[in-house]
């Protein structure tokens, strides 16, 4: 039950409350799932809107986005539809609706990590999470959900996308155009002359967190990019995928997914 | 807490955990409607600093210091707002219950947008679910208040 609601003016005296309240608090970006789905050990809201973190800039080769910038900013700011393919964009527009996009933050889905179509296009560009837990830390997004960082005690304050001309695509699958995915695909690919030189494919909504599937993603390094080749890393992301059923889809359905979405995707960045 | 809703100033009370959508229909806004409390069907949509969004899955301790509208706020003096006009010209209006949030999207919509293309005015009440007018009308609506609009801006 929540009893108190905290505007905290910055980063710092979150991060201090955060602590003493233990899992007592919550950070609040948006605030659109905690406000409709309060885990019931949460007494104390601390809202991080006032905490200067809104801004979105372009410097040193990358675009950094403050966290509690909404996903309706990030689709209005220009230059992130023009690094990879503009898959940050074309993702964005397909997360629920513009009344969800001109609330939800960044930083609240990737804190949440689930549930979220924003968090395997992040993975599958080479995203980096900046965070404070007591002192300033950036770590690529992917160490963060590998070492359960996301779940330690942390203010996340941002995210650091690499501008560097990898191409990428996006896929959902959803009952409606603006239900939560069955299941939705992500893939990064770097070229140097014609050839895949670095590749990562990332399957989210299993429904589990959203993670890159290797094997599918190194088959393509160093080979040449056709039809048969794409066919190839689509039926052996179907075979190593992890998922399982919940009342959205069955886990045979999704690796029937799995394999279909990899594969448009990865047509999508090879034309 | 202090609220200004449609350029009124409210001191109230309120739990740390009522949604704005609640708090606005204590406070006699009974047009925000309550449609899912669930953040699926736009019905509670009202503009805070001229964005949509939807008031039932809005805290209401965050929408301190912000500009709230209400479909109450569209119009003014006793006149409709163009948008209100054109949903009751074109029959946009069936039972009523999706409306006033489909105005609330599409008064942001055209304050960006002028001249929205069908496809701007359907992504633009994508998040506001109607189950009688098939859309057609409010689509309609919507392009005739943009006309309406930019005639009287001189344009």
């Amino acid at each position: 039950m929540i009893t108190e609601y905290v505007r905290s003016d910055s980063v710092e005296e979150a991060y201090g409350l955060l602590t003493s309240l233990g899992p007592r608090g919550r950070l609040m970006g948006g605030g659109t799932d905690l406000s409709l789905h309060p885990p019931a050990e949460v007494d104390t809201i601390i809202d991080l809107s006032g905490a200067s973190l809104g801004s979105i800039t372009l410097d040193d080769g990358a675009i950094t986005v403050g966290a509690t910038a909404t996903l309706t900013e990030m689709l209005e700011y220009e230059p992130l539809g023009a690094v990879w393919s503009g898959v940050v964009h074309t993702m964005l527009r397909c997360v629920a609706s513009p009344l969800h996009r001109n609330a939800a933050s960044i930083g609240g889905h990737l804190a949440r990590g689930r549930l979220s179509d924003v968090v395997p296009v992040m993975l599958a560009i080479d995203a980096s999470v900046l965070f404070y837990d007591g002192a300033p830390k950036q770590m690529p997004l992917r160490e963060f959900y590998a070492t359960r960082r996301n779940r330690q005690p942390l203010v996340v304050t941002g995210v650091e996308i690499p501008v560097d001309g990898g191409k990428a695509a996006f896929r959902k699958f959803a009952r409606t155009t603006y239900d939560l995915a069955i299941l939705n695909v992500a893939c990064g690919i770097r070229f140097e002359d014609d050839v895949v030189s670095s590749a990562r494919i990332v399957v989210g909504e299993r429904p589990s967190l959203a993670v890159e599937l290797g094997e599918a993603s190194e088959v393509l390094i160093d080979r040449p990019f056709d039809e048969e080749l794409v066919g190839q890393a689509a039926r052996i992301a179907r075979e190593t995928v992890d998922v399982r059923s919940d009342p959205r889809g069955s886990a045979d359905y999704r690796r029937h997914l799995t394999e279909v979405l990899v594969r448009r995707c990865l047509l999508e960045v090879g034309t | 807490m202090k609220l200004e809703v449609n350029g009124v100033a409210f001191d109230l009370e309120l739990a740390p955990s009522e949604s704005l959508l609640d708090v606005l229909r204590r406070l006699g806004f009974k047009g925000v409607k309550n449609g899912c409390d669930n953040g699926d069907c736009g019905a509670c949509a009202v503009l805070i600093d001229g964005r949509a969004v939807t008031s039932c899955d809005y805290p209401a301790p965050a929408a301190a210091d912000t500009d709230i509208l209400t479909v109450e706020g569209l119009g003014s003096d006793g006149e409709l707002h163009p948008i209100q006009a054109a949903f009751l010209d074109t029959g946009g209006v069936q039972c009523g219950f999706c409306t006033p949030g489909m105005m609330i999207s599409a008064y942001e919509l055209l304050s960006h947008v002028p001249e929205p293309s069908d496809g701007e005015i359907r992504e633009a009440l994508r998040g506001n679910l109607c189950r009688c007018t098939g859309y057609v009308k409010p689509v309609e609506a919507v392009r005739i208040a943009a006309a309406r609009m930019r005639e009287a801006a001189g344009g």
